[in-house]
């Protein structure tokens, strides 16, 4: 009885394993096959392998889905996770936009600013 | 409250302590990776990302780390089911492949000291170095931890606290493997294709 | 309320942008923080009224811990308005770096943290150390903090909007001299508030037998911690509490609830004192410092020491005492009588 629960416990992470080993060789196949795509779609095609990943090792090593209630650490994760997409996010936003705004040299500035005034603010 | 109780309880609130430390760690390590985004590109004239990492080395040092997270795993399994000569195994061979993937890591980086790009030479390398080294140090801090609890275990395998003990290392080392996940994807892959 | 505290929390994830609309950035980047920046007034104004209509048709009792709390609402509520002033981009740029915003940021810190913390070190202190502080020398020493805040920092405004900037040696408008007087009067005033409550902490550690707490509860206060003796005891609660009603103590001694009965005390397990932790933190303070100096040597040998201390801790057995059911029923029939 308790032998069998060894082995299905040891099941899981064996799955784990090639799933990781899957994603991961996907992820390298992805980047060296040269792909005729535009590079943001396997950018995002790799950022989804990987947080495929982080998924299947959440539930296949860590087990947080076994949890027991009142679920403080998967709530916990979750709120971490928002927070890193916030932080991350609003870091990229905020430095993107201010490199094209002060990242321009003088005419680049001057014609910027004459594009933005025939706008109309 | 009796005494397995007791032992129980607090097994339960260490694994919760150790859960909120490691949530910190991935703010931590999420402030790196878009500092990391951010300076990608100053590279002041040096070489670009995708002129210095080399994906298959970056692919080896992956699947090092992966197979060591399987080893710690299967090591805590064992131990919970009380056979000890595999937990010992697993988690050797958990250091061992944690020593071949630093060794990796410290050969890249010598490399790229040698060529002069150290973490002095622009902004990219500065992030860069700071990323995947602070990586490396909870590598370094966790083998140092592996090779304690391996002592532990061999001394005491039938103690209460040794389950407990090991539990957290192997959240520890799991994390660390789920952080290198974004490192091999954001910083190599994604730096190989720029 | 634990709506509005969960908003403000996850609000003030995403306003920190507010501290650089003069950067550069676009007007895009800047609306979206000035807006969050904005709305996480929302929130704080219900949790203002929250406090206010707690003490609506209440039974207020003017001890020192009430005088700093309504000091804090008063100067933090100020702190308020003006923050969401700021957070318009656009009046931003025009007192960016000035004494409006230093007069500003003093308002939120100074009456949202150091008052807030001092109600609570009043309110909290018999219950750590076991006697009360001195309650007229603690009001008198609110007064004085209140009194000079408000002749520190107001003129603080005056003179941003005026055009002072912040960190100057030196002005030439004469007509700033007199809110800068008014300003360093102020500052003597808060110094005085500063000396009474140093007065009231020695005052009270002198007088520390007339002021002991003998009830663990001096404020007949309606939270759990104040069930237990003071000092707390380090196991804390003798009985783990279930609680089925929000004003738990409070409900108790309404209800008169009987002594527990002997049976339901049980024996409690906790860590012996260890100089471990002491030992650690110590070293890994040195480290950093010597890091910080480049003091090569010291750095390495603190570092060192950590980790041997951390890998002796991993291998001595964590030792536990056990408090007995007995003792702790004893203890508890001594005080409740």
């Amino acid at each position: 009885m308790k032998q069998n629960h060894f082995k299905k416990e040891v099941a899981t992470y064996v799955w784990g394993l090639v799933a990781g080993l899957v994603l991961t060789l996907l992820a390298y196949g992805v980047t060296v096959a040269h792909l005729d795509a535009p590079l943001t779609l396997i950018a995002a095609v790799l950022l989804g392998l990987a947080t495929l990943q982080v998924i299947t090792q959440v539930l296949f090593f860590l087990h947080l889905d076994s949890e027991t209630k009142p679920h403080w650490k998967s709530q916990a994760f979750i709120f971490t996770v928002l927070m890193i997409i916030v932080v991350v996010v609003g870091s990229l936003w905020i430095m993107t936009n201010l490199d094209y705004r002060m990242g321009m040299s003088g005419h680049a500035m001057e014609e910027y600013m004459l594009r933005q005034n025939k706008k109309g603010f | 409250m009796n005494h397995v109780a007791h032992a129980h309880d607090k097994h339960e609130t260490a694994q919760l302590g150790f859960w909120l430390y490691l949530m910190t760690d991935l703010m931590l390590f999420a402030g790196l990776f878009a500092t990391y985004m951010v300076l990608r590109g100053g590279t002041s004239g040096g070489p670009t990302a995708s002129e210095l990492f080399d994906p298959t080395f970056a692919l080896t040092e992956t699947i090092v780390l992966l197979l060591s997270s399987f080893t710690c795993g299967i090591a805590a399994l064992a131990l919970r089911y009380k056979k000890q000569s595999l937990a010992l195994w697993g988690l050797g061979l958990t250091v061992v492949l944690g020593l071949v993937f630093l060794a990796l890591e410290m050969k890249e980086f010598a490399e790229f000291y040698s060529e002069g790009h150290t973490w002095q030479a622009n902004a990219f390398l500065s992030s860069f170095f700071t990323l995947v080294g602070t990586h490396g140090l909870h590598i370094s801090i966790g083998l140092v931890w592996a090779s304690t609890l391996l002592g532990y275990l061999i001394r005491s395998p039938h103690h209460d606290d040794a389950h407990r003990k090991m539990s957290l290392f192997t959240l520890f080392w799991h994390f660390l493997d789920i952080i290198w996940v974004f490192i091999f994807t954001i910083v190599y892959l994604l730096g190989v294709l720029s | 309320m634990v709506a509005a505290l969960i908003a403000i929390m996850f609000f003030s994830f995403i306003v920190w942008q507010h501290h650089f609309f003069t950067m550069g950035a676009g007007a895009n980047v800047n609306a979206f923080f000035g807006i969050m920046t904005m709305v996480i007034a929302i929130p704080t104004g219900v949790k203002i009224f929250n406090w206010l209509f707690t003490m609506y048709k209440g039974k207020i009792r003017f001890d020192a811990p009430m005088v700093w709390f309504l000091c804090f609402v008063v100067t933090f509520t100020l702190g308020g308005v003006t923050g969401v002033m700021m957070a318009v981009p656009a009046i931003d740029f025009q007192v960016h770096n000035s004494m409006f915003l230093v007069a500003h940021f003093h308002n939120t810190i100074i009456g949202g943290v150091v008052f807030g913390f001092l109600a609570g070190i009043t309110y909290w202190f018999p219950k750590i150390f076991g006697f009360r502080l001195h309650d007229k020398l603690g009001k008198y020493s609110a007064y004085a903090w209140q009194i000079g805040f408000i002749l520190a920092f107001m003129p603080l405004y005056a003179l941003g909007l005026m055009g002072a900037v912040r960190r100057i040696d030196h002005y030439d408008d004469p007509s700033w001299q007199p809110f800068f007087i008014v300003s360093a009067v102020g500052v003597l005033v808060i110094m005085l508030g500063v000396g009474l409550f140093i007065l009231q902490l020695a005052v009270s550690i002198w007088k520390r037998k007339e002021l002991r707490d003998t009830t663990g509860d001096p404020w007949n206060g309606r939270t759990l911690e104040w069930s237990v003796p003071s000092p707390a005891p380090e196991y804390n609660f003798a009985i783990e509490p279930e609680v089925t009603h929000r004003d738990e103590w409070w409900y108790r001694k309404e209800s008169k609830l009987a002594v527990p009965k002997k049976s339901s005390y049980q024996d409690i397990w906790l860590p012996k004192n260890s100089g471990l932790g002491i030992g650690i933190a110590v070293c890994a303070g040195l480290f950093g410092f010597a890091m910080i100096w480049h003091i090569w040597w010291l750095g390495f040998a603190a570092f060192l020491a950590v980790v041997a201390l951390i890998v002796f801790r991993t291998y001595a057995d964590e030792p536990e005492k056990r408090i007995s059911a007995e003792h702790l029923y004893h203890l508890d029939k001594g005080r409740k009588q």
